[in-house]
């Protein structure tokens, strides 16, 4: 491991004194569990470390009237234990909770998960010069694909890690950023980019760039949400699918649904098809077996994880279900 | 009475306040610090290594590479460095620096030529007669399979109404124990002392002073407390390489491995690929088992042979056949050896033939309970007429029959675990679930070698405060070998079990031991512990005989005491014979070699699972499961107890997650940590109930036979059978993971 | 950076302060196993996976493996070592000596304070948030029915003085 120095930024002015003077070698330190993972394994090799951790402005949590604001370095643990998320967005809590282990949960923070790098073997792996790193080839392609991507691939066949994504993006959050130039709020979708346009980054944050906040909107009557997870241990695991399922009913009619994939694309998997089937339906009515294999309508799997299109299926059916029943 | 109570753990409470010391614990003063550089192919030969960046590194102190390591080698396939690697993480050279940072940068600014060769990492690929060879030997280790053979299989399958064939195969997964390899080693003029996590330091001695040519009286071996062994742990060359480092710098030098390491060059359980073919008459008899079992033991042999056989045994003997025929092919690859882990083959080889057995039972409509209550093998032991000299010790893995066991409480564990689990209420009751969860009950049984290891040596003494002081060379691997040792001499002595001292794991204090292996401890050790105790007691009585001028048949030993007469007065403590030997302390040695001339000495057992299958996921949870053990006598339940719920826990994840999964380009393992190599956790555990059977086996210590190793053999098979009766698949490659099931359950 | 960056730094660790140099780069596991020579938190992974490093920082169970030292600040870490004595065991020690919580014991520091975490919030867990609470160290001798059982018996067992 290369040294590094450790400075501690107030404001956003400090952070980008020192990501102006070293853009490629400076990086944010809030929680650090993914941080130090990437440089232990010698993917990154950082001059500096810009410890954000004394921002207080990132630390607001609020309930206010355009929804409830979460700031970047919550930890998740803080959220997991939030009564008011734990009623109003159940599915948050549930992704949430889902994340790690609770000594992830007690340093990670909500901001640092959103911006986890993926975990793909080969990514992660020193040993693999991947595309991702800046080499040549996709292992996964011809190699093992067990954990991959069955959406949206090309060429890297990442899938997107956090949980607590899958679950914002379904409740429509937005997250402002914090530069230089001030504050920009956008949905939280659109920090995310995909192989095909970026393959060296998943988020469009700009050097220096940090989270402030996310805001998930007010809920409104006759909301449900679920998420649900399929792992093969039942903690400590990332999902092998995941699914957020946020949907507004009136009178037994789907007014809105907003339906979220985790662990299948490189970025969370938005299905609007379904989205689009769902609403206006009355969700008795609703054939939950045809949505499930709506979702997974379009998947191209490589050699190892066709068990993920049956998955998403189940999942989305088993998510639609809960929601009706509940 | 001491034995059969549940005393507390040795050495626990140091365990529990952070004060016990493992290896990576022990700092010394000037130490430096190593790092190994791994090969990044996986068969290469080494042209040279440049090193000139590296000695220029401040820090830097000594350096080890395959053209200027000493010849010797460290196991018969293995040189301490050689110039050919063979698995990528193989060993290239090693790095001692003052510090970690520098000693990684060192290994990585070496500048390594390979020429790179073609490799092969299948066995059906590295059996093919143009395959490369690994080693000059060929790729089939003894050039030709182990074939054990009694009665004739031909002939059963002549006369039986069906045959049942099919084939299983099991994964590489890794031990992984929690604590890292570490080693230190120090030079004192030509006396090298070793610290390292061993599962035998007499062992470890050997290997490290025959690899480095020196006598081994100039080497001690110390086996400070040991995170962790399941089998591993128990090869040499990172302790020679280290010495080297030490030596060449002048300084002591220390290297722990990371966990990633420890995935690639620790040792894994070979996969396996077994086909099996049964004949079975229309009422369920069995009359001919052949099983024909290939492992991977990758690029060094290690413990491979043992492996191998020991994959056998379960087609050799769980069954009562005169017709078995076992073929077993051990083969080089180049993935990462494969080495010692927990059963060593048994725990492959009874996967593939108890559910194989169940789908026989499935096929021909019988209970699969009913079918091994017809079938197990009894205490009479298999049809056939000795081979063994009458007056040989017997061999605890026989293929002839004609031998009884010394104990065998195989069908008390069958009826035991049965009605524990209400095996008979729940076939009978016809389940169905409409759920997406789907129940299923499945059971498994097996049999094991064990108890009987290699020469056990103990010694014995009466120290000058009274207390006695146990020595042996033994390593206690966590499982608790130096509880159970001391509650035997305290037994034998009628002493408290507090009065006992313990010496182990120092070869420079105890007599030569076996590495703890092959469940053996107990019952190879014990036995001798139990006759040096006895020889103890002989020769305490003898001396207060002498020194109160009465006949030793007079004095009795009890709660420390030597009693002249059952209610006399006059009685002598054990510190006072302390006290007055202590210029010439009693002091006993006793070494033997464990078996029976007369007996097959094995241990039993029978597994039963209830499951859940959730279709949608393909997640198994296990909701119940029950564990009926015959390791004869108990020496101490609250240990035993552990030790099988914990094999069971540490197998759920051989049986339903864990494996190492190897890139085929370039032969890199891809998970090489806890994160997706995936060992359960506290919430992957069902409810465990340990059920012992009643037998008190003649030959063991107190009756106790092995108990180590076999909680770990009877989990796969009687999980996958579970899942079949719960969805009616067959799950016939392990683990049962769920993107497996999921498959299974899409093709049907 | 070329050179290693070392800084001067005050530790707070079981109710002691270290005055200590520091090089950034250095995780909180690794001061306490070698600049304190507190060994009893263990590195099994050094990546967060296996908590063998489990110890307890402002009330919290943290993997000192993953922290810098220089993130902890003035917040108080409590490792084993700042528990009970082998003479003088602390309640949760007792209820893992008695109840055989251990095989190896090489994780068996971080089961204890990871339900010492839990205990100081929680006076009566149900089983489900004991496990929940222990589940993220691993114990490959996986004596998690025995490590289970202790923590159970652990349930009102604790004073106001065994706490924090």
């Amino acid at each position: 491991m290369k040294p590094f120095k450790i400075v501690r930024a107030k404001s956003i002015t400090d952070i980008n004194k020192v990501f102006d003077a070293a853009p490629r070698s400076s990086y944010l330190l809030a929680g650090g569990i993914d941080l130090m993972d990437e440089i232990k394994e010698g993917l990154i090799t950082p001059d500096f470390l810009v410890d954000i951790m004394n921002m207080k402005e990132l630390k607001v949590v609020r309930d206010e009237q355009d929804g409830l604001r979460v700031g970047a370095l919550s930890t998740l643990e803080s959220l997991e234990s939030n009564s008011l998320i734990a009623t109003r967005y159940p599915a948050l809590a549930q992704s949430v909770a889902s994340v790690g282990t609770p000594q992830i949960r007690n340093v990670a923070t909500i901001g640092g998960n959103l911006c986890q790098r993926p975990r793909c073997w080969y990514y992660r792996n020193k040993f693999f010069d991947c595309l991702k790193k800046g080499g040549k080839t996709c292992f996964a392609v011809d190699g093992q694909s067990k954990y991959h991507a069955v959406f949206g691939g090309q060429r890297c066949y990442i899938v997107h890690p956090s949980d607590p994504a899958i679950a914002l993006i379904s409740y429509r959050a937005q997250v402002d950023i914090l530069s230089v130039d001030g504050i920009r709020r956008q949905p939280l979708t659109e920090l995310y980019v995909g192989p095909g346009e970026d393959i060296l980054r998943e988020t469009r944050l700009r050097s220096g760039d940090t989270i402030k906040t996310i805001i998930v909107p007010p809920i409104v009557p006759g909301q449900r949400s679920v998420f649900l997870k399929a792992t093969e241990r039942r903690t400590q695991d990332f999902a092998l699918v995941s699914v957020a399922l946020v949907i507004t009913v009136d009178h037994g009619f789907i007014t809105d649904a907003r339906l979220t994939l985790g662990g299948v694309a490189p970025t969370p998997y938005m299905v609007s098809h379904v989205e689009d089937e769902m609403r206006g339906s009355r969700i008795m009515d609703l054939d939950y077996t045809k949505m499930g294999k709506l979702a997974a309508q379009g998947a191209s799997p490589l050699k190892h994880n066709s068990y993920k299109i049956g998955l998403v299926s189940s999942l989305v059916e088993t998510a639609i279900r809960d929601l009706a029943y509940s | 009475m001491v034995i059969g109570k549940s005393v507390q753990r040795r050495d626990l409470p140091e365990k529990l306040t952070g004060n016990a010391k493992y290896t990576a614990d022990i700092k010394l003063p000037g130490m430096l610090y190593g790092k190994i550089l791994r090969s990044v192919y996986p068969f290469a030969h080494i042209n040279s290594i440049n090193s000139s960046k590296t000695l220029k590194l401040q820090g830097v102190v000594s350096m080890l590479t395959p053209f200027d390591v000493p010849t010797g080698y460290i196991a018969l396939d293995m040189p301490i460095l050689d110039t050919t690697v063979r698995f990528v993480g193989d060993e290239v050279a090693a790095v001692a620096a003052t510090d970690e940072y520098i000693a990684q940068q060192a290994i990585e600014l070496l500048d390594v030529n390979y020429s790179p060769l073609p490799f092969v990492l299948n066995v059906e690929d590295a059996l093919k007669s143009n395959a490369p060879k690994i080693h000059e030997t060929g790729n089939l280790i003894g050039s030709e399979p182990i074939v054990l053979i009694r009665g004739d299989v031909e002939e059963g399958f002549r006369n039986c109404d069906h045959i049942f064939e099919e084939t299983f195969t099991t994964p590489a997964h890794s031990g992984s124990a929690l604590e890292p390899r570490a080693v230190i080693a120090m030079w004192e003029d030509d006396f090298l002392t070793i610290w390292k996590c061993s599962r035998g330091v007499h062992s470890d001695r050997k290997a490290i002073s025959s690899a480095l040519c020196i006598d081994p009286n100039k080497v001690r071996v110390i086996g400070p407390h040991l995170g962790g062994g399941f089998g591993n742990k128990d090869e040499s060359r990172l302790a020679a390489i280290v010495a080297i480092l030490a030596y060449r710098a002048g300084r002591p030098v220390k290297i722990e491995l990371s966990r990633e390491e420890e995935f690639i060059a620790g040792r894994c359980r070979h996969s396996t690929s077994t086909h099996i073919k049964m004949g079975v008459s229309s009422a369920g008899i069995i009359s001919a088992i052949q099983v024909e079992t290939i492992m991977n033991t990758g690029a060094y042999l290690a413990s491979g042979p043992g492996v191998i056989r020991r994959a056998g045994q379960a087609a050799l003997y769980l069954y009562r056949c005169p017709n078995v025929r076992y073929d077993g092919y051990l083969v080089y690859t180049n993935r990462p050896s494969a080495g010692s882990y927990r059963a060593l083959g048994a725990p492959q080889g009874h996967f593939a033939l108890e559910v194989m057995a169940d789908k026989i039972a499935h096929s021909l409509k019988i209970d699969p309970l009913d079918f091994r209550l017809m079938n197990h093998v009894d205490a009479t032991g298999q049809p056939g007429i000795r081979v063994t000299p009458p007056s040989e010790i017997i061999d605890t893995q026989p293929v002839e029959g004609g031998i009884p066991f010394s104990s065998n409480g195989l069908r008390q564990c069958l009826d035991l675990g049965s009605t524990a689990i209400h095996w008979r209420n729940i076939k009978a009751s016809n389940y169905s679930d409409t759920s997406v969860k789907k129940t299923g009950i499945g059971m498994s049984m097996f049999i094991y070698r064990g108890g009987p290891g290699g020469k056990a040596q103990a010694r014995v003494k009466l120290n000058h405060d009274g207390t006695v002081q146990l020595i042996t060379g033994l390593m206690d691997v966590g499982e608790g070998a130096t509880t159970v040792l001391c509650q035997i001499t305290a037994n034998e002595l009628s002493i408290p079990y507090d009065a006992v001292r313990a010496t182990f794991a120092d070869t420079y204090y105890t007599p030569n031991a076996p590495v703890t292996a092959g469940s053996s401890a107990t019952f190879s050790t014990g036995l001798a512990v139990q006759r040096a105790a006895g020889l103890l007691k002989n020769s305490i009585i003898s001396f207060v005989a002498s020194n109160l001028d009465v006949l030793p048949s007079d004095l009795e030993m009890k709660d420390g005491y030597v009693y002249r007469g059952s209610s006399s007065n006059t009685k002598l403590s054990f510190s006072d014979i302390g006290y007055l030997t202590r210029e010439t302390p009693l002091e006993i040695n006793a070494s033997l070699m464990p078996g029976s001339k007369d007996f097959i000495i094995n241990s039993f057992g029978a597994h039963f699972a209830r499951v859940e299958v959730d279709v949608t996921t393909g997640q198994v949870e296990i909701i119940q499961y029950i564990a009926a053990h015959d390791s004869g006598q108990i020496l101490n339940p609250s240990l035993a107890v552990n030790q099988v719920e914990g094999g069971i826990s540490q197998m759920l994840g051989f049986t339903l997650t864990e494996e190492m999964i190897i890139d085929d380009l370039t032969g890199g393992i891809v998970n090489p940590r806890y994160l997706e190599h995936k060992s359960p956790t506290i919430l992957d555990i069902p409810p465990i109930e340990v059920i012992f059977a009643d037998v008190l086996d003649p030959e063991g210590p107190f009756g106790a036979k092995a108990l180590g190793e076999l909680p770990s053999i009877g989990v796969a098979p009687a999980i996958v059978n579970a899942i079949h009766d719960a969805i009616g698949i067959w799950v016939h490659d392990l683990p049962a993971s769920p993107n497996r099931i999921l498959e299974l359950l899409d093709n049907i | 950076m070329n050179r290693p960056v070392y800084t001067p730094i005050s530790l707070d660790v079981n109710g002691r302060n270290y005055r200590i140099r520091v090089d950034h780069r250095w995780t909180l596991l690794r001061v306490l196993r070698d600049s304190l020579d507190l060994t009893g938190a263990k590195r099994g992974c050094d990546r967060g996976e296996c908590g063998a490093c489990t110890v307890i920082v402002d009330g919290k169970s943290v993997y000192a493996c993953q922290i810098l030292v220089m993130q902890v600040g003035k917040r108080k870490v409590c490792t084993i070592e700042g528990m009970g004595t082998v003479s003088n065991l602390h309640p949760i020690q007792r209820a893992f000596l008695e109840n055989d919580g251990a095989q190896c014991g090489y994780c068996s520091p971080a089961f204890i304070l990871a339900t010492k975490a839990l205990l100081d919030i929680n006076v009566d867990p149900s089983e489900h948030q004991i496990k929940r609470a222990l589940s993220g160290i691993i114990c490959r001798c996986a004596a998690y029915s025995r490590i289970i059982e202790s923590a159970k018996e652990c349930i009102g067992t604790l004073d106001e003085k065994s706490k924090n």
